[in-house]
């Protein structure tokens, strides 16, 4: 319960939305689904903008491209029988990992899980293996389109929200992803029971060219840093190899210096450092199959 | 926060503080006791209510969220019953003296009253249709049926989930005041039958309702056995 709330909006337009966030940015939060806010109990929260009324519940496919109005929820992505095989059904895949509850799939957005829980979240990995982009509106009412891994990089995030008196970057409003052509994916994760977040998840995006070689590599791992994070060490070394079991067992112990495995109550770092290459080698596994 | 809410077939106008949740609305200023106080953070589904058609967790929703919008727990049911089938459904409710505990009143005047108020759900209350409020859904005489309820406090959040269920499948129509949003249905053409969930799909649809004490094998056989009843009725 956020005990001391005290007012509640719910604007009927993006700027109007905004306006109310930006006049009191320290105090006031957005408020889409209220799975993860309504459960933090934070006490530094005085105003919500409810952004259920600003139209931004849609998924569409254009170009190849899907976009994901922040507003969309969890459930209704994995009903989307177009998305299913969509990037090897990764974020269909990553969306029913979210949360065993269809309750909270109906209530959880993919805003949310990037904006408030994007440092466990299994769909922030995911996007980030998809090279998600995101369209945000910023409290001076431009509308900017940014990477999420450079999303994430703004000091709201770098520095934790909760409660540090951080500027919100803005008004998140849609999520573009897209798949490469010829390309497969797989995303793995483990996790103490099923109903769990994960303790570590792993997403992985592959281009092959005719000779099953390796033309674009993209692995992302959740849940396993202080934010999802990229493994460009990795990435750099699959390109041009043919996934063999020799290359796909070395693969599993490349770049592991350039990450510091996060510590806490699920897990200890060295635990994180055991188990993310097994995931990698499972997830370039799968690719391999596919390819 | 003035709110206007539509729960259980009656408009509904409240004045709460704006941290107040939909659960504290539903508990403490409509007298609604069937939706449970739990875990307080979305993780047990004892709270469990259908808004506009989707089943979700009244903990984690403010009430000012469900400002115009529609609310439906379990003292809806009745509600849920009368308008299930329509006239053919009230045709056949038993004579009120045949129901324990029932009403006595004449049953004939209780079907022309469940048909005019499932011409005009807005109409339909406990005063009007005593008969009906003494019955029990399918679900929930499966549920009885079945044993699947020890201490009871994970029941209502069980039955509504199924309910969520039942009307995705397009076995049962959620009724609306509003007619504007509803539950879409599985589309199905023409004169093809109905056919009840699987045992998966019940399992996954009462993945979010915690029960400490009987389990989940008797609940997933209790809602099994509700379809199967409700798809033989048509």
């Amino acid at each position: 319960m956020l005990l001391n709330l005290r007012k509640y909006y719910r604007p009927r337009s993006i700027e109007a939305a905004v306006r109310l966030l930006s006049a009191n940015p320290e105090r006031c939060v957005v408020l889409a689904g209220g799975t993860h806010l309504l459960a933090s109990s934070r006490r530094d929260v005085e105003e919500v903008v409810d952004i259920s009324s600003l139209k931004l519940k849609m998924l569409k496919r254009e170009n190849g491209a899907v976009h994901i109005g922040a507003t969309t929820t969890l459930q209704s992505i994995l009903e989307n029988p177009r998305l299913v095989k969509f990037a090897g059904g990764i974020l269909v895949g990553a969306c029913r990992r979210n949360s065993v509850s269809r309750m909270v799939r109906n209530q959880r957005t993919v805003g949310g899980e990037i904006c408030a829980n994007w440092k466990r979240s299994d769909l922030a990995a995911v996007l980030l293996a998809l090279s998600a982009r995101v369209k945000l509106m910023t409290l001076s009412l431009e509308e900017k389109e940014m990477s999420i891994s450079d999303f994430w990089s703004m000091p709201a995030f770098r520095n934790g929200r909760k409660g540090s008196g951080q500027v919100p970057p803005g008004l998140l409003l849609e999520i573009v992803v897209s798949a490469p052509t010829s390309s497969c994916a797989a995303f793995e994760h483990i996790e103490q029971i099923e109903s769990q977040p994960s303790l570590v998840s792993a997403a992985a995006v592959l281009a092959f060219d005719g000779n099953r070689q390796c033309t674009e590599a993209r692995v992302a791992l959740g849940s396993f840093a202080d934010m999802p994070c990229r493994l460009p060490q990795l990435e750099s070394y699959l390109q041009g190899k043919v996934l063999t079991p020799e290359v796909i067992e070395s693969a599993g112990s490349t770049g592991w210096d350039e990450i510091r495995p996060l510590t806490d109550a699920q897990a200890s770092g060295s635990y994180r450092q055991a188990i993310a290459p097994v995931l990698i080698r499972r997830l370039l596994r799968r690719c391999s199959k596919e390819a | 926060m003035k709110l206007s809410v539509a729960l259980n077939a009656e408009q509904r106008e409240f004045d709460v503080p704006a941290n107040t949740t939909l659960l504290s609305l539903l508990r403490e200023e409509a007298g609604c006791f069937s939706v449970k106080h739990g875990c307080e953070t979305g993780d047990c589904g004892a709270c469990a209510v259908i808004v506009d058609g989707r089943i979700v967790n009244a903990c984690i929703l403010l009430a000012a969220q469900v400002d115009e919008r529609e609310v439906i727990t379990v003292e809806g049911i009745p509600w849920v019953m009368a308008s299930m089938s329509g006239a053919a459904q009230h045709n056949e409710l038993p004579e009120a003296s045949d129901v324990e505990g029932g009403a006595g009143h004449n049953s004939s005047d209780s079907n022309a009253a469940s048909k005019s108020s499932f011409q005009n759900p807005e109409a339909f209350s406990r005063e009007e249709h005593p008969s009906t409020y003494e019955l029990l859904h399918p679900l929930q005489q499966a549920f009885v049926d079945a044993h699947a309820i020890q201490c009871g406090y994970c029941t209502p959040g069980m039955i509504l989930s199924s309910l969520a269920l039942f009307a995705e499948k397009g076995l049962i129509e959620l009724p609306s005041i509003k007619r504007k949003t509803r539950v879409t249905p599985v589309r199905r053409k023409p004169g093809i039958k109905k056919l009840p969930p699987s045992e998966q799909e019940v399992r996954e649809a009462l993945a979010g309702n915690l029960c400490r004490c009987t389990g989940y094998l008797k609940p997933v056989e209790a809602v099994l056995r509700a379809a199967e009843e409700l798809v033989s009725e048509g």
